[in-house]
């Protein structure tokens, strides 16, 4: 019987193998022990006890912060993180493309570098500069200057915590999209442009309108996809700059933050997996609106 | 175009051979280029700044009482004469606590004292009650030297300090507290090996014997004896200072000067140069005066004691010796009677580009005036450095044949004068910059124009005449220096010029106060700095060599010999990895500890020699304490943790993870040993299920000096008292801290629950079922947490108490055992500058008792519910957790590595015994009665949160107290009531049953085992 399976199986297909393989280790079974989870209580420490749709229900009728703080905050940060990113990622990547190669790789490295940078790392150069004494960067400048006459909070006033976050995503947000872009910008035929030009354009804003976009749909959508998917996911950011999970009054409380606080403070994995679930379920369903705003119609 | 081609046509035969012929000439290069470092033979002469009449026209004070170089100063100018009185005082002529050879604790030690020396003598005993005095009888007034015999009592790592007055007063500062040195000996010649065959350390004992001792500066600041001006009938006395001392007899001294060198050759002109070479290794020393002085291991094959594989102590780490006055004694037996030379192998890494000195007696006695003060120059390698004369000839010594001994004590005396220019032009910078703070209100803004001139008009001329003083310094110190541009000093350059340039304009001092006072680059603290580094005289060596002359062996290994000892070192050392928490072992009792390596070493060692159990206990260390959770998951979890987060044992009681220790025979009596408020975070349901290893303190922190001249006249007791102070502080620009404004997001129940339980409010109901945080008296302890900050202005975030404190921004404040040993351990500039007391409490109007409630959890211990051996595990932690065992663990950590390694055990008994000094251990203890933790109920993760989220509420978004904790209970209780739910107290909504809350009322409960 397997023999015959094996048999059938076509040669070429072992080459998709360790494909599989990886897919099945690294995404399927992670993805299903976090559904399975979700229809669970777990404490971390004994054995789950199953409680079917129990977490969906308190998630949506009992988690206040979820719905006040978590779900706003998420949505706010993602949707304008990700299309200001999305949108500053294709500006630059398009001045670039108009700068010879030096230069121009040169220049792709210093502004994809923040984006390398792991979160943490970087919140930390971010702390000191919104640091809430008289020595923080910020402050100091500004005391010096004398616009204020005692140092901001920045960290701690739930009011600028949010901003504050949204600044530094934004500074890192030039990422892998942005790489995307600039190949696909280099890569549009150079006669597109004489022949639009012969067809009457007037100027290089009609350029990127009639041909620059529509020939590198591909890399939009990529970088698209790749800016919503990553502000969804982002989290350590908020964690980071105010130095706890939970932020101040939920000020900078993104999903994943949530999850980490009821896996990890809360000893509550079954729960927290309920929400990861239904993270995906967001990211899935944005990552699918996205295709159908810039994806081929075809 | 040629050599690529060159290239192109090459074969793997032909390129290998190319490789091979390349790579054997450039080792053959490195070989010819690797020769030892070239001793160094630089002499320095620092004679001139080593003599007391080295002058300078400025002098510090301390607290109104002058130094002793300002009295020395003032001997001279007064022309008071030396008596060159010589006599002993004992018997009669002493008055005191006199002991009798009968008496039952230390008849012995007068036995002893009276074979040391050969007829029968007095010895006193010197307590805290009772000085011990005598009358001072030479009939001209003139200056004396005095000596002691003593006997040191304590056997504690602190020194033994007692004070000397005339006439009940002190004559100068430093005879505050003058230094009895102790002699500290290993207390076993065989180094121990550890488990896995690294050499451990061994802890010492003090030597128990009569000493003779002048009453010198063990400072090392002045190299004679302190010399007191004294009439007939002057009564001079010794008293107690931080532990009891036997005095035997007293002594005027008038030690001859020492000879040069030329003279002292004379004395034995015919003797001829050995030609031999004794090497001694420095682990080989006999006695120490200080148990911190410790071993390292250099790991360099040309080192005497050397094994590629394992760690053997073959070197003095330099860090560990380098406070003045610190000795160490080594024994050297010649065959031959003739003269010696002396050469050392060691490093000097901290002073760059400068020297640190040592003196160097043998036998007990300085040979001659060069020895005082013998340099050894900045090296980051180690080197043979041969003590010699400026042209290079050694300085030979006359041994006779047979055993001596050579010591090295670590002095400053050179730099005594560019110690105290530093101390006093700071504090002279500290005065003015408090004097312009007081003027301008702290105000630090550029743009606004003020009046220095006018009111300051010395302040100007001040400045340059410091900035004149520094550069003088520098040019004197140049004497200590390997060139002309020592990068050690050269702060001093930059401060000086700073102080011009800020003279120069100087109307705009009060926004330059960053670059002059305040801050990280003031000159302050670059001074400051430079200061501290002055003080530490670090020397590592790793041999001494007694020889004639002979070719000295070379300092460093070979290139050849390095690179193959490390390479062998990095294979072996994926084979030799010991506390690893990966092999465990069924039958062994696994403990999972939480600390660093150092630690865990002597724990082990403690473990094998003392632990009486049956079960072999092997440690380990815990990488993280997540660890523990998941261990547990998989069913790989030790049968012991210690040192864990003491909120750790409650989370795994409530899943069943953690045993309750109330089952076990000896409960009762264990859990006596703690404060009562530190059990409480370990309580869940009926069962306690941990133990609180080491416990914090939070108490008060002030700046004497600042509190001082300002004004302050009492450390505030009360939030009252401290609002009080706050006006006086603020108009000088400086602030209060409080533990809140160093947690940036959430504020802990480490911070926000001494507002809640000094004002006698509390965190739940008694069934458990809600907070109770909107009380009418927690809700006062609340609105004054956030007025603090709203209506006092004090710091809403501060990066580091610690900095703002030694910078004096920040004088006064709340810290724990972090900022303590911090402050007693690297702010030696600010050393008699600080001081501790009582955290501040609130007053009760109706009972007048101040309730100064503060937190102290620090690290627990647990026993885990997976464990096959619980019997073995409890009776395991109970023996760890002991009096005995912890005292001496703390003891051991001390003696072993030094003062820095403070353990602050939970076990009271045992902190009692800690070396921690002893006013500020009277602060600690009488703080711990206080001493109180957060119950833990399910949910409370949701109070300590929304505590901290109603004051940024209150303080930032300007919300009502009122109204911000009514919104806190609301959340909290629903938290409460739906996690109760998991454990049964609770179901949809309604309570089934009451959740016992531990408070310090009701804590005796569960403070005795089931019954």
């Amino acid at each position: 019987m397997l023999n015959r399976l094996l048999d059938r199986m076509n040669r070429p297909a072992w080459f998709v193998f360790p494909y599989w393989l990886l897919f099945t280790f690294f995404i399927v079974i992670p993805v299903v022990a976090a559904i399975g989870l979700s229809f669970t209580f777990f404490n971390s420490i004994q054995t789950p006890v199953f409680v079917g749709i129990n977490n969906y229900i308190e998630l949506i009728t009992l988690d206040t912060v979820f719905m006040r703080y978590v779900l706003p905050n998420t949505l706010r940060f993602a949707f304008i993180v990700g299309p200001v990113g999305y949108a500053l990622s294709f500006i630059v990547a398009w001045m670039l493309s108009h700068l010879p190669k030096t230069p121009r790789t040169i220049l792709a490295i210093i502004f994809y570098s923040p984006s390398l940078t792991a979160g943490v790392a970087m919140a930390a150069m971010w702390r000191i500069i919104f640091s809430g004494d008289a020595q923080g960067y910020l402050n100091a400048l500004l005391l010096d200057w004398g616009f204020i006459v005692e140092p901001i909070q920045f960290l701690q006033n739930p009011n600028m915590l949010m901003t504050i976050m949204i600044v530094v995503s934004l500074w890192s947000s030039i990422g892998v999209g942005f790489l995307a872009m600039l190949a696909g910008i280099l890569n549009v035929d150079r006669t597109l442009y004489e022949a639009a030009y012969i067809d009457g354009i007037k100027n290089w804003f009609q350029e990127i309108i009639y041909v620059t976009i529509p020939s590198m749909k591909p890399q939009m959508i990529f970088g698209a996809v790749m800016a919503v998917v990553g502000t969804f996911q982002a989290g350590a950011i908020g964690v980071a700059l105010s130095g706890t999970n939970p932020t101040p009054n939920y000020a900078g409380q993104l999903i994943v933050n949530h999850i980490e606080d009821f896996g990890f403070i809360r000893y509550m994995m079954g729960y927290a997996a309920g929400i990861s679930v239904i993270l995906l379920l967001m990211v899935y369903g944005i990552s699918k609106i996205t295709w159908k705003f810039l994806g081929e119609k075809d | 175009m040629k050599i690529t081609s060159l290239f192109k046509n090459l074969s793997i035969k032909q390129s290998s051979i190319w490789l091979i012929v390349f790579g054997l000439g450039l080792t053959g290069v490195i070989f010819l280029l690797d020769q030892p470092p070239a001793p160094l033979n630089q002499s320095f002469a620092t004679e001139t700044l080593i003599q007391p009449e080295f002058d300078y026209p400025f002098v510090s004070q301390v607290y109104g009482v002058p130094t002793y170089t300002a009295k020395q100063k003032q001997y001279r100018d007064d022309g008071f004469p030396f008596s060159g009185y010589q006599t002993i005082y004992t018997g009669n002529d002493i008055q005191g606590e006199q002991l009798t050879i009968n008496d039952p604790t230390y008849g012995e030690m007068i036995a002893d004292y009276q074979s040391y020396l050969g007829e029968p003598a007095d010895v006193f005993l010197l307590t805290a009650a009772q000085s011990i005095r005598l009358t001072y009888d030479f009939a001209s007034p003139a200056l004396s030297y005095f000596a002691v015999d003593y006997y040191i009592l304590d056997q504690g790592t602190e020194d033994t300090k007692v004070s000397v007055k005339v006439n009940d007063d002190w004559q100068f500062y430093e005879s505050q507290a003058i230094i009895l040195p102790s002699q500290w000996q290993f207390t076993t010649e065989e180094f121990a090996f550890d488990r896995y065959q690294n050499e451990l350390q061994p802890s010492s004992a003090k030597v128990n014997q009569w000493q003779h001792q002048p009453i010198r500066d063990m400072r090392t600041f002045h190299a004679n004896p302190f010399a007191f001006f004294l009439s007939e009938g002057d009564e001079v006395s010794i008293s107690f200072v931080n532990a009891q001392v036997l005095i035997g007899r007293i002594y005027v001294i008038d030690p001859p000067p020492l000879v040069d060198y030329e003279t002292y050759q004379q004395g034995q002109p015919n003797a001829p140069v050995v030609e031999t070479l004794k090497m001694i290794s420095s682990r080989s020393m006999v006695t120490r005066t200080d148990a911190s002085i410790r071993l390292r291991t250099e790991q360099d094959a040309s080192a005497m004691f050397y094994n590629t594989q394992f760690l053997r102590l073959n070197t003095i780490f330099g860090d560990s010796w380098e406070r003045g006055g610190q000795a160490i004694t080594y024994a050297v037996n010649v065959e031959t009677t003739g003269y010696y030379a002396l050469s050392f192998k060691y490093r000097q890494y901290l002073q760059n580009d400068m020297i640190t000195m040592r003196s160097i007696y043998i036998n007990g006695e300085i040979p001659f005036k060069e020895f005082l003060a013998m340099a050894f120059p900045y090296t980051m390698q180690f080197r043979n450095r041969t003590l010699a004369k400026s042209n290079g000839e050694p300085y030979y010594i006359y041994l006779e044949a047979g055993t001596h001994t050579i010591t090295l004590e670590a002095v400053n005396y050179a730099y005594r004068f560019a110690l105290e220019t530093l101390q006093r032009i700071m504090q002279q910078i500290q005065a003015l910059s408090l004097e312009i703070k007081r003027y301008t209100a702290g105000s630090n803004d550029l743009y606004r124009d003020w009046e220095i001139e006018t009111f300051f008009p010395n302040a100007k001329d001040d400045l340059r005449l410091w900035a004149d003083q520094l550069d003088a310094m520098y040019e004197q110190l140049l004497i200590t220096s390997i060139n002309q541009r020592p990068s050690q000093l050269a702060n001093v350059k930059v401060s000086s010029a700073r102080l011009r340039t800020i003279a120069n304009q100087i109307n705009r001092l009060p926004g330059l106060m960053v670059q002059f006072s305040d801050g990280d680059s003031s000159v302050n603290q670059m001074l400051g700095a430079l200061l501290q580094e002055m003080m530490r005289s670090s020397l590592e060596i790793e041999r001494i060599m007694v020889h004639g002359d002979v070719k000295l062996p070379r300092a460093s290994s070979t290139f050849f010999v390095s690179a193959y000892q490390g390479a062998a070192r990095l294979v072996l050392s994926f084979i030799n990895n010991p506390y690893s928490a990966t092999q465990m072992n069924e039958e062994q009792l696994n403990v999972w500890v939480n600390f660093p390596r150092p630690f865990i070493e002597i724990m082990q060692a403690m473990v094998d020699q003392f632990y009486p159990g049956t079960r072999e206990v092997k440690l380990s260390q815990m990488p993280d304490e997540n660890k523990l959770i998941l261990s547990n998951i998989s069913g790989q979890s030790p049968d012991v943790a210690v040192g864990i987060n003491h909120w750790i044992p409650y989370d795994f009681a409530a899943r069943d993870a953690a045993l309750d220790l109330r089952q076990f025979s000896g409960y009762t009596e264990m859990v006596s040993r703690f404060s009562k408020g530190a059990m409480i975070p370990y309580i869940f349901e009926e069962g306690v299920y941990g133990l609180p290893l080491t416990q914090n303190f939070w108490v008060t922190f002030y700046r004497r000096d600042i509190m001082e001249s300002i004004g302050v006249q009492s450390i505030p007791q009360t939030w009252d008292e401290v609002i009080g102070i706050l006006p006086l502080l603020q108009s000088y620009g400086l602030n209060y801290f409080l533990p809140l404004s160093q947690f940036s997001g959430l504020k802990p129940f480490v911070a926000t629950l001494p507002f809640i339980h000094q004002f006698g409010g509390s965190l739940y109901a008694e069934d458990g079922m809600s907070t109770t945080i909107n009380q009418e008296n927690t809700l006062k302890g609340i609105t004054l947490m956030a007025e603090l900050f709203t209506l006092y202005n004090i710091p809403k975030f501060v990066a580091s108490f610690y900095n703002q404190f030694r910078y004096g921004t920040l004088p006064i404040g709340i810290g724990d055992l972090g900022t303590y040993l911090l402050l007693s351990s690297a702010a030696s500039e600010l050393d008699g500058l600080w001081s501790m007391d009582l955290h501040p409490g609130y007053r009760d109007p109706v009972t007048n008792t101040i309730n100064r409630s503060s937190a102290t959890g620090a690290q627990g211990s647990m026993i885990l519910a997976n464990t096959n051996l619980p019997d073995d595990s409890w009776d395991f932690l109970s023996w760890w957790m002991s009096t005995p065992i912890q005292a001496l663990f703390g003891q051991t950590l001390q003696s072993t590595y030094g003062k820095t390694y403070f353990w602050n055990s939970a076990n009271l008994d045992a902190f009692g015994q800690s070396s921690m000094p002893q006013p500020y251990k009277e602060v600690v203890l009488a703080q711990w009665e206080y001493a109180l933790e957060a119950s833990r109920i399910p949910g409370t993760y949701m109070v300590e949160r929304e505590l901290s989220n109603a004051w940024t509420n209150i303080v930032f978004q300007g919300i009502n107290p009122r109204q911000a904790i009514d919104e806190a209970v609301r959340i909290s209780n629903r938290e409460i009531i739906y996690k109760m739910a998991e454990f049964g107290y609770t179901f949809q909504g309604q309570v089934l049953k009451p959740y016992p809350v531990p408070t310090l009322a009701n804590i005796d409960r569960w403070l005795t085992g089931h019954a």
